[in-house]
C-alpha cells in the first residue's frame, strides 16, 4: 500500500514538472508593471473564477496590474465604468480605452498573449 | 442488553448513510467544479451560487495559499496546481478530497462493526483516526464557509450539506466510541 502510494505521489510529480509553465518571479513582475504603464486595465469580478486564474498566472505581481471591480458588492467598486465600458464578460483587458471589442482580451490571456498586446517583453521561462 | 445492541446497530447503520449521502454529495460537487455552468436547482440569485464557489480558487487545497496571498496579504508563492494539468487539479479539489475522506470513513466503520483492522488499524485506532479526520474536516470546512460568506459572498447550499454530513458524522463517531 504505501508503495503504491509513494509511485503516484512520484507519478505525479513526473506529470507536474513535464507538463507546467513557469516564469521566473522577475519577468512577471516587469510584465505587469509593463502593461499598466502601456494602459492596459482589468475589468473583472472578486468571484470570477477566470479572474482568479490571472491572478494566479502573475501571483504576487498583481499588485501592480490595473484592476477595475466590475461587482457592486466588491471592494472600491465601479461597476458603473464597467457598465459604460460594455464589459459582459471575466475577465477583460482593455488597453489605452480601446472601445473596440475584437481587441480586448477576454477569459484567461497567456502572459504571452499579454505581453505581445501591450507591446512588453515576454516573460522569462524558468530553465 | 439486546436495545443496547438494537442502538449500536442503528448507530453504524446512520454513519454509513452519512458517509454515503456525504459521497454523493462530494461527486456532485466535483462535477460542479469541472462543469462549464453551474447547475440551476442550487443557484438562487447573486447569494446562493454552487458554481461560483466550486469554480473559484478555493475550490482546491492550494486555495488556502490564495487566500493567504490575496485576501489576507501574507506573501506566499502560489502552487497554481491547475497549470499541472487536468489529473492533479481532480485530485487536488476539495470535492475529490472530501469524497476519499469519506469513503474511507466508510470502509473504516464497516471494519470497526466486523471487529476487523483496515490497513493494519486496529478498531479502536480506527475509531481515534475518524474523529481526528472528522475534526480535521470541519475546522477546513468553517475556513470553507468564511471564504463563502466574507469572500466570494455567495453561499453553495450543497457544501452546507456536506458541513452538516460532517458535524453528523462527529456526533456518530463520539457515540459510538461511548459504546466500545
Amino acid at each position: 500500500m504505501k508503495t503504491f502510494i509513494l509511485a503516484l505521489i512520484a507519478l505525479l510529480l513526473v506529470i507536474a514538472g513535464c507538463s507546467s509553465v513557469r516564469y521566473t518571479q522577475e519577468s512577471v513582475e516587469a510584465l505587469a508593471k509593463c502593461i499598466t504603464a502601456n494602459g492596459g486595465v482589468e475589468y473583472g469580478t472578486f468571484w470570477c473564477p477566470k479572474c482568479a486564474q490571472v491572478k494566479k498566472n502573475f501571483g504576487s505581481s498583481f499588485q501592480y496590474i490595473k484592476y477595475v471591480e466590475c461587482d457592486a458588492r466588491g471592494e472600491n467598486e465601479q461597476s458603473e465604468l464597467c457598465l459604460q465600458k460594455g464589459i459582459d464578460k471575466y475577465a477583460t483587458f482593455i488597453f489605452n480605452d480601446d472601445p473596440n471589442k475584437e481587441n480586448w482580451l477576454v477569459g484567461v490571456p497567456t502572459l504571452e498573449e499579454l505581453a505581445t498586446k501591450a507591446g512588453c517583453p515576454m516573460p522569462v521561462k524558468v530553465q | 442488553m439486546s436495545k443496547r445492541g438494537g442502538n449500536g446497530k442503528r448507530i453504524y447503520t446512520s454513519f454509513k448513510v452519512v458517509c454515503a449521502l456525504a459521497m454523493l454529495v462530494s461527486m456532485f460537487l466535483i462535477y460542479e467544479h469541472f462543469s462549464e455552468g453551474a447547475e440551476k436547482f442550487c443557484t438562487f440569485g447573486k447569494s446562493f451560487d454552487c458554481g461560483i464557489v466550486n469554480k473559484s480558487p478555493y475550490a482546491s487545497v492550494d486555495g488556502f495559499l490564495y487566500f493567504l496571498l490575496f485576501d489576507v496579504g501574507v506573501d506566499v508563492p502560489l502552487l497554481n496546481l491547475s497549470q499541472y494539468g487536468l489529473v492533479v487539479e481532480f485530485l487536488t479539489t476539495n470535492a475529490f478530497l472530501g469524497f476519499l475522506t469519506f469513503l474511507y470513513l466508510l470502509l473504516s466503520i464497516i471494519h470497526v462493526e466486523k471487529k476487523k483492522k483496515l490497513f493494519g488499524i486496529c478498531v479502536d485506532r480506527q475509531l481515534k483516526t475518524a474523529k481526528l479526520i472528522l475534526w480535521l474536516s470541519l475546522v477546513y470546512a468553517l475556513y470553507l464557509v468564511y471564504i463563502e460568506f466574507f469572500v466570494l459572498k455567495t453561499i453553495c447550499i450543497f457544501c452546507i450539506v456536506l458541513d452538516v454530513l460532517i458535524i453528523l458524522g462527529l456526533i456518530l463517531v463520539y457515540r459510538l466510541r461511548r459504546r466500545l
